[in-house]
């Protein structure tokens, strides 16, 4: 265990000693999601979101709350069925779906509490949260006049997941993994040049175990991997607030995964490389 | 005397060439043993199968009593290694290399006080690629001597360094001999054969051609001392043999060595030859035969073309 440690921490040293290193694997893909998202976060800034309405009810009342989502002039109104709307939301066409229920009218007009649904898309969170605060207001006012001080109109959100994207929520996962194909095939450099160096060699002429090395280079790569992982998601959260999608663990487990697949792919093309040179044409060719 | 290192009848092969040739040779207790020879006559090939590094394709190493065959990380244990290329870690320091390399065995000696043995105290906290390749080689004896081995192998450890880091480490050598440590050094100097080993072994194209003390095998081989110089003309071997005295003319890019048992006899001769013929004898000077003129006798070449 303590020539595990030591190994380790003479990994680390190596690593983090050599300044090109560190800028491929940590500030170089952060760089890239920086100057990606710049270019493509452009069009970020129209502030009129299509919202899609559907009236279940034919009531007068609910044509009036209709007229009232009409006038909001940050929405553009799509009214459809509830079908197609969904739908469209889910394209990414619309920003958000209303839904004046059936029997709207009719429930007011007993004194109870109606439903409004709203449908959205949590991930895109900077538009929710702009639009269901107007959503909100709306209603509360159309309650207001309606009504007095008693709530007569509920907002029922419901979150629904588009398949649209924007750019740069595509761009962090797919730097992710380059960044971790990279570290994957790259962490072999290190070998192929300690066995032209002879450092091997030497190494082989004590009783190191080899499985103990090639654990302790396996083992400090992970953390390298996580490492650099987590830059990549916290910066694409702090600067372009980019949603996590889906489950920690999961991502964890696919970091790990992936970093591991590709170790195992960059210790196979080290066993065909004699030396550094020839060893990074093979990489790029993967 | 107790042998340290057993090897018994020897042989690798690579391809169709045989590295080692039927090779078998004691190291005993407390010895600084040789082995010269050109490069590739199978000098380092021997050096690391008995190291446990490289697998012989028959013969038999015991090192310490142990085989290499059967247990090489038990040699490995008791054994201090270094290789001939050595460029360690660039970017660790000279004491966390050796701190690192300490914990590769069950015990370790002090690494102060190595560090200390091989001059390294001003440099320990170099990095290793800012090491200049004298204190890069300190810095691998150091290596080599960091579980405290009864055995240590050294191939090559002075070569392409200056006379003075020469001197330096051929004198950590004869300070770990007099710590009663076995000592397995390769070398193609004879100087350094000459004056460091206690016993050499001339290694030539896998097969060892004489095994003794340095001086011994000078006196066996030669009662002559040697006679050398250059000539302004070209003469041919069998008119410098037929002069009084001389038992054997060697001659190599109009270098003309000849040896005689009979110094003062022979280089009169010489002269009065030259007188008589009309050349000149220039750059004359008498040496005792070394290892070198043994080397040249037994195979016929200089060790170093």
């Amino acid at each position: 265990m303590k020539t595990f440690n030591m190994l380790l921490v003479a990994n680390a040293k190596q690593f983090v000693r050599e300044k090109a290193a560190l800028f491929w694997t940590f500030l170089f893909p952060i760089f890239f999601i920086l100057i990606f998202g710049a270019v493509f976060s452009g069009g970020m800034d129209n502030v009129s979101f299509n919202v899609g309405l559907v009236i279940e009810d034919d009531s007068a009342i609910a044509q009036n709350m209709s007229d009232v989502f009409g006038q909001v002039t940050a929405f553009k109104i799509n009214e459809g069925q509830r079908k197609d709307e969904i739908q469209a939301l889910q394209d990414g066409d619309r920003r958000a779906v209303l839904v004046i229920e059936q029997g709207f009218g009719a429930t007011i007009a007993q004194g109870g509490t109606a439903n409004i649904s709203v449908y959205y898309d949590p991930t895109q969170t900077s538009s929710v949260q702009i639009l269901l605060p107007i959503v909100q207001k709306v209603i509360d006012n159309f309650d207001r006049a309606l009504s007095g001080s008693i709530t007569r109109i509920h907002l029922d959100e419901q979150t629904l997941q588009s398949h649209e994207l924007r750019a740069i929520d595509y761009l962090v996962p797919g730097i992710l993994a380059m960044a971790l194909m990279q570290l994957g095939l790259f962490a072999v450099a290190p070998i192929v040049v300690d066995r032209e160096n002879k450092v091997l060699k030497r190494l082989g002429a004590t009783p190191l175990k080899r499985s103990t090395m090639i654990v302790s280079t396996v083992v400090f790569n992970l953390i390298v991997a996580v490492i650099q992982a987590a830059l990549i998601i916290i910066v694409a959260r702090l600067v372009f607030d980019v949603p996590m999608l889906g489950n920690w663990f999961y991502l964890a487990g696919f970091i790990v995964l992936g970093t591991l697949t590709f170790l195992a792919m960059g210790y196979m093309l080290s066993s065909f490389a004699k030396n550094q040179q020839t060893l990074m044409p093979l990489i790029m060719a993967v | 005397m107790k042998a340290v290192i057993k090897v018994d009848h020897l042989r690798k092969s690579y391809k169709d060439i045989k590295a080692v040739n039927d090779i078998s040779f004691r190291v005993y207790e407390g010895e600084i043993f040789g082995m010269l020879g050109p490069n590739g006559a199978g000098k380092t090939t021997t050096m690391e199968i008995v190291e446990g590094i490289r697998k012989a394709d028959s013969g038999r190493v015991t090192v310490l009593g142990i085989d290499v065959k059967k247990d090489p990380r038990k040699v490995k244990t008791n054994i201090g290694v270094q290789l001939q290329t050595t460029s360690l870690y660039p970017r660790l320091s000279v004491r966390e290399v050796m701190a690192l390399f300490a914990s590769f065995y069950p015990r370790s000696a002090s690494i102060d006080k190595l560090i200390k043995l091989v001059d390294l105290e001003d440099s320990k906290k170099k990095r290793c690629k800012n090491l200049s390749g004298g204190q890069q080689q300190r810095l691998s004896i150091a290596l080599a001597l960091v579980n405290n081995p009864k055995v240590l192998f050294l191939d090559e450890p002075t070569s392409g360094l200056d006379p003075q880091s020469r001197h330096n480490i051929w004198s950590m050598i004869e300070y770990v001999r007099s710590k009663g440590k076995s000592v397995f050094i390769t070398t193609h100097y004879m100087e350094e054969a000459q004056r460091l080993c206690d016993r050499v072994a001339i290694i030539d194209y896998g097969k060892i051609i004489a095994t003794d003390k340095p001086d011994k095998l000078v006196s066996q081989h030669f009662q002559e001392e040697a006679i050398q110089f250059e000539l302004s003309q070209k003469l041919e071997n069998d008119v410098l043999s037929a002069v009084a005295g001389v038992t054997n003319v060697v001659q190599e890019n109009g270098k003309v060595t000849v040896y005689s048992s009979a110094v003062p006899v022979t280089v009169s001769a010489l002269l009065d030859l030259a007188k008589q013929r009309g050349f000149e004898l220039t750059n004359l000077y008498v040496r005792r035969a070394t290892l070198e003129d043994v080397f040249l006798k037994l195979t016929g070449r200089r060790i170093r073309e």
